[in-house]
Protein backbone atom coordinates (compact mmCIF):
# COMPACT_ATOMS: atom_id res chain seq x y z
CA UNK A 1 0.00 0.00 0.00
CA UNK A 2 2.75 2.58 0.75
CA UNK A 3 4.10 1.97 -2.76
CA UNK A 4 0.73 2.84 -4.33
CA UNK A 5 0.41 5.97 -2.19
CA UNK A 6 3.99 6.99 -2.98
CA UNK A 7 3.48 6.55 -6.71
CA UNK A 8 0.22 8.52 -6.75
CA UNK A 9 1.65 11.33 -4.60
CA UNK A 10 4.87 11.56 -6.65
CA UNK A 11 2.94 11.88 -9.92
CA UNK A 12 0.57 14.38 -8.29
CA UNK A 13 3.37 16.65 -7.03
CA UNK A 14 5.21 16.34 -10.36
CA UNK A 15 2.06 17.28 -12.33
CA UNK A 16 1.37 20.24 -10.05
CA UNK A 17 4.96 21.45 -10.42
CA UNK A 18 4.87 21.09 -14.21
CA UNK A 19 1.53 22.93 -14.37
CA UNK A 20 3.11 26.01 -12.80
CA UNK A 21 6.50 25.88 -14.54
CA UNK A 22 5.84 24.66 -18.09
CA UNK A 23 5.77 27.18 -20.94
CA UNK A 24 2.48 27.70 -22.71
CA UNK A 25 -0.90 28.07 -21.03
CA UNK A 26 -2.43 25.11 -22.86
CA UNK A 27 0.31 22.81 -21.57
CA UNK A 28 -0.29 24.18 -18.07
CA UNK A 29 -4.01 23.45 -18.34
CA UNK A 30 -3.29 19.87 -19.46
CA UNK A 31 -0.83 19.28 -16.60
CA UNK A 32 -3.47 20.69 -14.25
CA UNK A 33 -5.96 18.16 -15.60
CA UNK A 34 -3.38 15.44 -14.91
CA UNK A 35 -2.96 16.70 -11.35
CA UNK A 36 -6.73 16.66 -10.96
CA UNK A 37 -6.88 13.03 -12.14
CA UNK A 38 -4.20 12.03 -9.64
CA UNK A 39 -6.06 13.93 -6.89
CA UNK A 40 -9.23 11.99 -7.64
CA UNK A 41 -7.35 8.67 -7.56
CA UNK A 42 -5.82 9.67 -4.22
CA UNK A 43 -9.22 10.63 -2.80
CA UNK A 44 -10.62 7.26 -3.93
CA UNK A 45 -7.77 5.40 -2.23
CA UNK A 46 -8.23 7.48 0.93
CA UNK A 47 -11.86 6.40 1.24
CA UNK A 48 -13.84 9.21 -0.41
CA UNK A 49 -15.16 7.70 -3.67
CA UNK A 50 -18.07 10.13 -4.09
CA UNK A 51 -15.78 13.11 -3.86
CA UNK A 52 -13.32 11.45 -6.26
CA UNK A 53 -16.03 11.20 -8.93
CA UNK A 54 -16.99 14.87 -8.49
CA UNK A 55 -13.33 15.95 -8.55
CA UNK A 56 -12.70 13.95 -11.74
CA UNK A 57 -15.76 15.29 -13.54
CA UNK A 58 -15.46 18.90 -12.37
CA UNK A 59 -11.68 19.30 -11.90
CA UNK A 60 -10.42 17.32 -14.85
CA UNK A 61 -13.45 17.79 -17.10
CA UNK A 62 -15.32 21.05 -16.68
CA UNK A 63 -12.43 23.24 -15.52
CA UNK A 64 -10.13 21.98 -18.31
CA UNK A 65 -12.78 22.70 -20.94
CA UNK A 66 -13.27 26.19 -19.47
CA UNK A 67 -9.51 26.77 -19.48
CA UNK A 68 -9.17 25.69 -23.12
CA UNK A 69 -12.11 27.96 -24.03
CA UNK A 70 -10.56 30.92 -22.18
CA UNK A 71 -7.07 30.31 -23.61
CA UNK A 72 -8.48 30.11 -27.14
CA UNK A 73 -10.15 33.50 -26.59
CA UNK A 74 -7.33 35.23 -24.70
CA UNK A 75 -4.29 33.65 -26.36
CA UNK A 76 -0.88 32.91 -24.94
CA UNK A 77 1.43 35.83 -24.25
CA UNK A 78 4.78 36.50 -22.61
CA UNK A 79 4.51 39.14 -19.87
CA UNK A 80 7.59 41.21 -19.11
CA UNK A 81 6.43 43.42 -16.24
CA UNK A 82 8.06 43.35 -12.81
CA UNK A 83 7.31 40.68 -10.22
CA UNK A 84 5.88 41.81 -6.88
CA UNK A 85 8.25 39.65 -4.84
CA UNK A 86 11.79 38.56 -5.88
CA UNK A 87 12.06 34.90 -6.84
CA UNK A 88 14.59 33.98 -4.12
CA UNK A 89 12.44 35.60 -1.44
CA UNK A 90 9.35 33.75 -2.63
CA UNK A 91 11.15 30.39 -2.62
CA UNK A 92 12.59 31.00 0.87
CA UNK A 93 9.19 32.08 2.25
CA UNK A 94 7.51 28.96 0.83
CA UNK A 95 10.23 26.55 2.00
CA UNK A 96 10.36 28.05 5.49
CA UNK A 97 6.61 28.21 6.07
CA UNK A 98 5.47 24.92 4.55
CA UNK A 99 8.67 23.04 5.38
CA UNK A 100 8.30 23.93 9.05
CA UNK A 101 4.60 23.05 8.89
CA UNK A 102 5.42 19.63 7.40
CA UNK A 103 8.06 18.94 10.05
CA UNK A 104 5.65 19.90 12.86
CA UNK A 105 2.88 17.73 11.44
CA UNK A 106 5.18 14.75 10.92
CA UNK A 107 6.59 15.02 14.44
CA UNK A 108 3.06 14.94 15.87
CA UNK A 109 1.69 11.51 16.70
CA UNK A 110 -1.28 11.29 14.37
CA UNK A 111 -3.42 8.15 14.56
CA UNK A 112 -3.45 5.64 11.71
CA UNK A 113 -5.77 6.24 8.78
CA UNK A 114 -9.11 4.54 9.20
CA UNK A 115 -11.44 2.96 6.71
CA UNK A 116 -14.50 2.67 8.95
CA UNK A 117 -17.52 4.82 8.17
CA UNK A 118 -18.75 6.86 11.10
CA UNK A 119 -22.03 8.01 9.53
CA UNK A 120 -23.94 7.46 6.32
CA UNK A 121 -22.84 10.08 3.81
CA UNK A 122 -26.21 10.73 2.15
CA UNK A 123 -27.89 11.29 5.54
CA UNK A 124 -25.18 13.77 6.47
CA UNK A 125 -25.14 15.57 3.13
CA UNK A 126 -28.84 15.75 2.21
CA UNK A 127 -30.46 15.91 5.66
CA UNK A 128 -28.01 17.30 8.21
CA UNK A 129 -26.46 19.85 5.85
CA UNK A 130 -29.57 20.59 3.77
CA UNK A 131 -29.25 24.37 4.07
CA UNK A 132 -25.61 24.22 2.99
CA UNK A 133 -26.56 22.23 -0.11
CA UNK A 134 -29.26 24.77 -1.02
CA UNK A 135 -26.74 27.59 -0.54
CA UNK A 136 -24.25 25.74 -2.76
CA UNK A 137 -26.89 25.53 -5.48
CA UNK A 138 -27.56 29.26 -5.15
CA UNK A 139 -23.81 29.92 -5.30
CA UNK A 140 -23.49 27.84 -8.46
CA UNK A 141 -26.38 29.68 -10.16
CA UNK A 142 -24.95 33.07 -9.18
CA UNK A 143 -21.58 32.00 -10.58
CA UNK A 144 -23.14 31.02 -13.89
CA UNK A 145 -25.01 34.34 -14.06
CA UNK A 146 -21.76 36.15 -13.17
CA UNK A 147 -19.81 34.55 -15.99
CA UNK A 148 -22.64 35.24 -18.44
CA UNK A 149 -22.62 38.93 -17.48
CA UNK A 150 -18.83 39.16 -17.63
CA UNK A 151 -18.30 37.22 -20.82
CA UNK A 152 -21.31 38.34 -22.87
CA UNK A 153 -19.93 41.60 -24.40
CA UNK A 154 -16.70 40.09 -25.73
CA UNK A 155 -18.43 36.97 -27.06
CA UNK A 156 -21.08 38.97 -28.90
CA UNK A 157 -18.34 41.23 -30.26
CA UNK A 158 -16.35 38.22 -31.46
CA UNK A 159 -19.46 36.73 -33.13
CA UNK A 160 -20.30 40.04 -34.82
CA UNK A 161 -16.69 40.45 -35.92
CA UNK A 162 -16.73 36.98 -37.42
CA UNK A 163 -19.97 37.66 -39.26
CA UNK A 164 -18.81 40.99 -40.68
CA UNK A 165 -15.75 39.30 -42.20
CA UNK B 1 4.43 7.83 12.66
CA UNK B 2 2.98 5.87 9.80
CA UNK B 3 4.87 6.02 6.50
CA UNK B 4 1.71 6.72 4.48
CA UNK B 5 0.71 9.61 6.77
CA UNK B 6 4.21 11.10 6.44
CA UNK B 7 4.12 10.85 2.66
CA UNK B 8 0.67 12.44 2.47
CA UNK B 9 1.66 15.33 4.77
CA UNK B 10 4.80 15.97 2.70
CA UNK B 11 2.79 15.90 -0.53
CA UNK B 12 0.12 18.24 0.90
CA UNK B 13 2.74 20.77 2.02
CA UNK B 14 4.52 20.50 -1.35
CA UNK B 15 1.33 21.03 -3.35
CA UNK B 16 0.18 23.98 -1.23
CA UNK B 17 3.72 25.43 -1.47
CA UNK B 18 3.77 25.05 -5.26
CA UNK B 19 0.36 26.74 -5.56
CA UNK B 20 1.33 29.54 -3.18
CA UNK B 21 4.60 30.12 -5.02
CA UNK B 22 2.71 30.33 -8.31
CA UNK B 23 0.33 32.87 -6.76
CA UNK B 24 3.24 35.01 -5.55
CA UNK B 25 5.45 34.88 -8.62
CA UNK B 26 3.12 34.85 -11.65
CA UNK B 27 1.67 37.85 -13.45
CA UNK B 28 -0.55 36.22 -16.06
CA UNK B 29 -4.13 36.10 -14.77
CA UNK B 30 -4.81 32.70 -16.35
CA UNK B 31 -1.67 31.23 -14.79
CA UNK B 32 -2.75 32.75 -11.48
CA UNK B 33 -6.02 30.82 -11.67
CA UNK B 34 -4.04 27.62 -12.36
CA UNK B 35 -1.98 28.29 -9.22
CA UNK B 36 -5.16 28.82 -7.22
CA UNK B 37 -6.53 25.50 -8.48
CA UNK B 38 -3.39 23.68 -7.35
CA UNK B 39 -3.54 25.38 -3.95
CA UNK B 40 -7.16 24.34 -3.47
CA UNK B 41 -6.36 20.75 -4.49
CA UNK B 42 -3.77 20.60 -1.71
CA UNK B 43 -6.22 22.02 0.80
CA UNK B 44 -8.90 19.54 -0.26
CA UNK B 45 -6.55 16.58 0.19
CA UNK B 46 -5.66 18.00 3.62
CA UNK B 47 -9.34 18.18 4.61
CA UNK B 48 -9.97 14.58 3.51
CA UNK B 49 -6.78 13.41 5.26
CA UNK B 50 -7.82 15.13 8.48
CA UNK B 51 -11.28 13.59 8.28
CA UNK B 52 -9.78 10.16 7.62
CA UNK B 53 -7.42 10.38 10.56
CA UNK B 54 -10.16 11.60 12.92
CA UNK B 55 -12.61 8.94 11.73
CA UNK B 56 -15.05 11.52 10.30
CA UNK B 57 -14.48 10.93 6.59
CA UNK B 58 -18.17 11.55 5.71
CA UNK B 59 -18.16 15.00 7.31
CA UNK B 60 -14.89 15.83 5.55
CA UNK B 61 -16.36 14.67 2.22
CA UNK B 62 -19.39 16.91 2.56
CA UNK B 63 -17.12 19.85 3.44
CA UNK B 64 -14.90 19.12 0.46
CA UNK B 65 -17.96 19.28 -1.82
CA UNK B 66 -18.40 22.89 -0.75
CA UNK B 67 -14.71 23.53 -1.48
CA UNK B 68 -15.10 22.13 -5.02
CA UNK B 69 -18.20 24.26 -5.71
CA UNK B 70 -16.63 27.47 -4.41
CA UNK B 71 -13.35 26.76 -6.22
CA UNK B 72 -15.12 26.17 -9.52
CA UNK B 73 -17.06 29.42 -9.18
CA UNK B 74 -13.87 31.35 -8.38
CA UNK B 75 -12.13 29.76 -11.39
CA UNK B 76 -14.99 30.62 -13.72
CA UNK B 77 -15.08 34.24 -12.53
CA UNK B 78 -11.27 34.46 -12.88
CA UNK B 79 -11.37 33.15 -16.43
CA UNK B 80 -14.17 35.55 -17.35
CA UNK B 81 -12.16 38.41 -15.82
CA UNK B 82 -9.11 37.42 -17.86
CA UNK B 83 -11.19 37.51 -21.04
CA UNK B 84 -12.51 40.97 -20.12
CA UNK B 85 -9.01 42.15 -19.16
CA UNK B 86 -7.64 41.04 -22.52
CA UNK B 87 -10.60 42.65 -24.26
CA UNK B 88 -10.29 46.01 -22.50
CA UNK B 89 -6.51 46.39 -22.05
CA UNK B 90 -5.01 44.07 -24.67
CA UNK B 91 -2.95 42.12 -22.13
CA UNK B 92 -3.45 39.49 -19.42
CA UNK B 93 -1.03 41.18 -17.03
CA UNK B 94 -2.48 41.57 -13.54
CA UNK B 95 -0.71 44.94 -13.26
CA UNK B 96 -3.19 46.31 -15.77
CA UNK B 97 -6.24 45.08 -13.83
CA UNK B 98 -6.69 48.55 -12.32
CA UNK B 99 -7.34 49.88 -15.82
CA UNK B 100 -10.63 47.97 -15.90
CA UNK B 101 -12.38 50.71 -13.91
CA UNK B 102 -14.07 53.35 -15.97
Amino acid sequence: MPLIYGLILAVLVFSAHKATRVKGLLNSALWLAGASCMTSILLYVMGAPGLAVIELSVGAGLVTVLFVFAISMVGDELINSDVFVPRWLAISIIVMSFGILAVFLILQRLPEMQTTRSEIFSQLFWVDRELDVILQGALFISGVLGILLLIAPSVTKAIRGGKSK
Amino acid sequence: MNLINTMIILAICSIIGIGFYCLIITRNLLKLVIGLQILVKGVMIAVIFAGNVQGKIEMAQSMAYTIIVADTIVTVIGLAMSIQLRDKTGTSDIHSISKLKR
